[in-house]
């Protein structure tokens, strides 16, 4: 699993310039469903059709955007102010090396004179070595976009760290379900959604164009069990989180309740997640066009939107087999 | 064009009001279109498209305007209002409002004179001024004004040197300029049968009063577009006390204003690749915004519409916008113009 999700991990994809990433997981799942296809945002939609009569409509939504950022003015020396996309951490990002989408290497850097308490966007910026304004504007234009290094390594037993696991992993989850199903028995489309670090937008139209009866986003959740955090009962590696609410949403009890008892015939162990801050594409998903029933499953995340995004493939693991159950289960 | 921002620039059309500005508009397109619509929300939809089936294209720029509203009368006779949108209200004390039906009124406020230290410093807001309409007491101020009635900046026409103009509204009236352009040249492409694009043109509503989710949204809902333009007027940063470099960015007379991205869209990749390199290639000047993370405009409602539109935004650099008095130039809102011919149509502007 470590392998398939490396795969994922590697290729950018900042908000609204995910073409890179999203050619990579087409390529991944297209064997596995019937057809694949990219919306006017860039969305990628995988689809398998269910047996049987008039099934229902299940999407499964993970975002294949990350954070970063785009370059918005270059200075007459060559240096290149950044605009962020998405919730960046500035003080994870200080001093880190950044990949524009061309290849071209530089390191994001605050600068010299500002003290840790004033990390703001528009004290940073990012040092391509170029000698001049010219000499940068050979690799890089305004708007272009990169990101802080992907990375993705093996800690101690089933646990992984490296970024953009937010949300790679849901999308390798995705990849993943969609090679163990069995049998379909519901008309399946699994949607890799753009734009979701920046106001989760990709989920909207997709929503919209699918018009779902029932959805469920994966995506990073919390984790709380780490030294003096924000109480929070989820811990890494006591199994996948099956959202209950966050800031955005309060997940469909049905879809709740059919993913607990999928975990309990199946004997996936599974946690309930409760987040009093952030949200996912489950808010997009709930309202779209008519609204449908749905929820989310998180994978507890310690260090989100950091370069050292700490998780247990175990959880992992256990998500897929939901998501997998979820597929071979008559949905009404 | 001039004629025609001046007429435009000395209607009122305070968010929720537009009508003035509708009726102008409406009255110098319709002959030109295949349809002029309104739908529920207000927005007016014009429609311009070969016989043939072809690509649905949106190009939308709003009416309406910064304004004010009544929102209680005091025994002494003051009106006092709420403000329709993000008002400039650092320079309103003394301005000249008017309110639709063409009173006046004039912004009061504590004289400066008797401000204490960090009062003057602070902006005036709702709570601290009020209308002054020359009126004695409450019942001879309610034979001028009602509650609930809308006002705009009085409105003015400024030529300054050069082609420079300055009045209210100038940033978002000289959008709406280069749409009716646009809209009668499309006019000419249908007649020289060269027109490729079933086009639309939304001159939409209730823009500014709006923080999250635009009026314009509902008539991106209707006509379902595969592609969307947006015209708004954007903010420069030639001004004073900027302190930095990376503060650097659209300037007045600098060209038509081209964002990657803001804070509500990520404009669409190859849209804003291609639109770089269609004013490189003809020439037209054109400029970055001050910061990509600008604050957004109507796109963000449009790209999300639906089963989503790609989106592009082009803007008219703007100073002191939502003041009493903005200021353009016109070889920016040449430059807008000849894009959009371009862009839309392949022709010359």
């Amino acid at each position: 699993m470590f392998t398939e999700l490396k795969k994922i991990v590697m290729p950018i994809g900042v908000s609204g310039d995910e073409s890179g990433v999203s050619a990579v997981i087409a390529a991944e799942i297209a064997p596995y469903v019937d057809k694949v296809y990219n919306d006017a945002l860039g969305n990628l939609i995988a689809f398998k059709k269910g047996k049987g009569k008039k099934p229902k409509k299940l999407m499964f939504a993970a975002h294949m955007d990350e954070i970063g950022f785009m370059a918005s003015f270059i200075d007459e020396k060559g240096f290149i102010r950044v605009s962020r996309l998405g919730g960046i951490n500035y003080t994870a990002a200080a001093f880190t090396e950044v990949i524009f989408k061309n290849g071209t290497k530089g390191v994001l850097v605050p600068e010299a004179r500002i003290t840790q308490r004033d990390y703001r966007p528009e004290n940073y910026y990012v040092d391509i070595g170029a000698k001049s304004r010219k000499d940068a504007m050979r690799r890089v234009k305004i708007g272009d976009t990169c990101h802080v290094a992907p990375n993705l390594f093996k800690l101690s037993g089933s646990r992984v760290a490296g970024r953009p696991i937010d949300d790679r992993i849901g999308c390798m989850m995705l990849v993943e379900a969609a090679k163990a199903v069995k049998e379909y028995e519901n008309d399946t489309y699994f949607v890799f959604t753009v734009q979701e670090e920046v106001g989760v937008r990709g989920a909207k139209t997709s929503a919209f164009s699918i018009t779902p009866d029932y959805a469920v986003a994966v995506d990073i959740g919390g984790a709380g069990d780490m030294p003096s955090c924000a109480p929070l009962a989820v811990n890494l590696g006591d199994g996948i989180a099956i959202k209950l609410k966050d800031a955005m949403v309060i997940c469909n009890p049905v879809m709740v309740g059919m993913m607990k008892e999928i975990a309990a015939d199946r004997g996936v162990p599974y946690q309930l997640e409760i987040l009093e801050g952030g949200g996912t594409d489950t808010c997009m998903l709930q309202q779209a066009a008519g609204g449908c029933i749905a929820g989310a499953l998180s994978v507890p995340t310690r260090y989100g939107h950091s370069a050292v995004e700490v998780i247990d493939m175990n959880d992992v693991a256990g998500g897929i087999r939901i998501l997998a159950g979820l597929c071979e289960t008559k949905l009404n | 064009m001039k004629e025609l921002l001046k007429t435009l620039a000395l209607e009122c059309a305070p968010s929720g009001r537009e009508k003035a500005v509708a009726e102008v508009i409406e009255r110098t397109i319709a002959p030109y279109c295949d349809s002029v619509t309104y739908d529920k929300i207000g927005n007016m939809i014009a429609v311009i498209k070969p016989r043939r089936k072809c690509e649905r294209v949106m190009v939308c720029a709003h009416m309406d305007e910064v304004g004010f509203m009544v929102r209680s009368i005091d025994n002494d006779g003051r009106a006092h209002i709420s403000l329709l949108g993000e008002v400039e209200t650092r320079t309103l004390s003394g301005r000249r409002v008017r309110f639709l039906d063409g009173t006046v009124g004039i912004v009061s406020t504590k004289p400066i004179h008797v401000m204490s230290g960090n009062e003057e410093e602070r902006p005036t807001y709702e709570d601290r001024i009020y209308i002054e309409l020359g009126a004695k007491n409450r019942a001879e101020a309610e034979k001028l004004v009602k509650i609930g009635d809308f006002g705009t900046f009085d409105p003015k026409f400024r030529p300054l040197a050069g082609d420079t103009v300055a009045g209210k509204a100038m940033g978002g009236r000289a959008c709406v300029c280069a749409l009716i352009g646009l809209v009668k040249a499309a006019h000419a492409a249908k007649k020289a049968k060269t027109l490729t694009k079933e086009c639309y043109f939304v001159f939409s509503v209730k823009r500014e009063i709006v923080k999250r989710t635009f009026a314009v949204e509902t008539a991106a809902f209707h006509i379902c577009p595969e592609t969307a333009l947006i015209l708004d007027a954007t903010p420069v940063c030639d001004y004073l006390d900027r302190e930095k470099e990376a503060e650097f960015g659209a300037v007045c007379g600098g060209g038509m204003v081209l964002a990657p991205a803001d804070l509500k869209t990520v404009y669409d990749r190859e849209l804003f690749a291609s639109a770089v390199m269609l004013c490189e290639k003809e020439a037209i000047p054109y400029q970055y915004p001050t910061t990509a993370s600008g604050v957004g405009n109507e796109g963000g409602s449009v790209h999300k519409s639906g089963i989503g539109v790609r989106t592009l935004s082009v803007g008219i650099p703007t100073r002191n916008l939502h003041s009493g008095a903005e200021i353009i130039k016109y070889r920016d809102l040449d430059a807008v113009s000849a894009f959009i011919r371009k862009w839309l149509l392949d022709v010359e502007g």
